[in-house]
């Protein structure tokens, strides 16, 4: 059995022996500080970026619209051969349809 | 209002504190786990937070004293998670158990003096540890570890004599033959 010395009892071999086994223990080489990737605080969408999308649908609906009445107006109506006209209103029966002639004989 | 620096000079001063403190959180954090890898993460942890404190434009006015602060408070919130992964086992338990590499012939003989003496490092007061930490693995005086851990250097002196004093007597009753490169 060896006895190991210390400093203060003359046992300069415990010095070493603490200084090697920190030194061991200690990450070689040192690292570096990695900082985290730069993140970009995203601002609060606005109301146009919110509803673009919604936006464009109605604005799809309405130019749909806007043409098909714009167009109807440039188009004779038709009449059908048998015209047959809905009768509506308080006196009509339900489901009741008159033929009625518009042409006079 | 102070106008914030250039990114760039933000960015040296503050590596230069990682330079400058990093070792000593180390040590802060080893001489309580007597863990290398848990040190370093605690470590790393700590200069995170010291980062977004500065990234976030908080006014720290003694980063050294605030990252030993936030260090220690990690080690203690580390022992409370240990515990809970580890249940009565304490991580240490598991240092003196070997990688599955073989270790060379050499190297094997000093690593069982080191883990004897890393036991021994456990029963000591973490005090002590931490004094016998500053003066082997930094290479600290008495005097930088007096006003590190603000304690009278003679204090230092004594516990330092006791701690070797200590190590050495049961490494001996131990059978531990010292032996460094």
């Amino acid at each position: 059995m060896t006895e190991i010395p210390t400093k203060d009892g003359n046992h300069p071999e415990m010095d070493a022996m603490l200084h090697d086994y920190f030194k061991s223990e200690m990450p070689r080489p040192w690292p570096g500080f990695k900082a985290p990737a730069e993140t970009q605080i995203l601002k609060p969408a606005g109301f146009w970026s919110r509803n673009t999308g919604r936006l464009a649908l109605a604005a799809c609906i309405a130019a749909l619209m806007a043409g098909y009445f714009a167009l109807a107006g440039n188009f004779p109506r038709t009449s059908a051969p048998n015209d047959v006209v809905r009768e509506v209103g308080p006196n009509s029966a339900k489901g009741f349809e008159k033929p009625r002639h518009t042409i006079e004989e | 209002m102070k106008s914030r620096p250039k990114k760039s000079q933000h960015r040296a001063a503050f590596e230069a504190i990682y330079e400058r403190h990093s070792r000593e959180v180390w040590a802060l954090v080893y001489a309580r786990w007597l863990n290398a890898d848990v040190a370093l993460d605690i470590m790393q942890e700590t200069f995170l937070r010291l980062w977004k404190q500065w990234e976030e434009g908080s006014d720290i006015v003694n980063p050294r004293a605030w990252v030993l602060r936030v260090a220690r408070n990690l080690a203690e919130d580390h022992a409370k998670s240990a515990f809970r992964r580890y249940g009565t086992q304490a991580p240490q338990t598991m240092n003196g158990v070997q990688g599955r590499e073989r270790l060379p012939i050499e190297g094997m003989a000093q690593a069982e003096t080191y883990s004897q003496l890393r036991r021994e490092l456990e029963l000591l007061a973490p005090a002590d540890r931490e004094i016998l930490t500053l003066r082997y693995a930094l290479e600290y005086d008495t005097e930088q570890i007096a006003q590190m851990l603000e304690i009278n250097p003679t204090a230092v002196h004594m516990r330092l004599s006791r701690a070797r004093q200590r190590l050495a007597e049961r490494l001996t009753a131990q059978g531990v033959e010292a032996s460094h490169d």
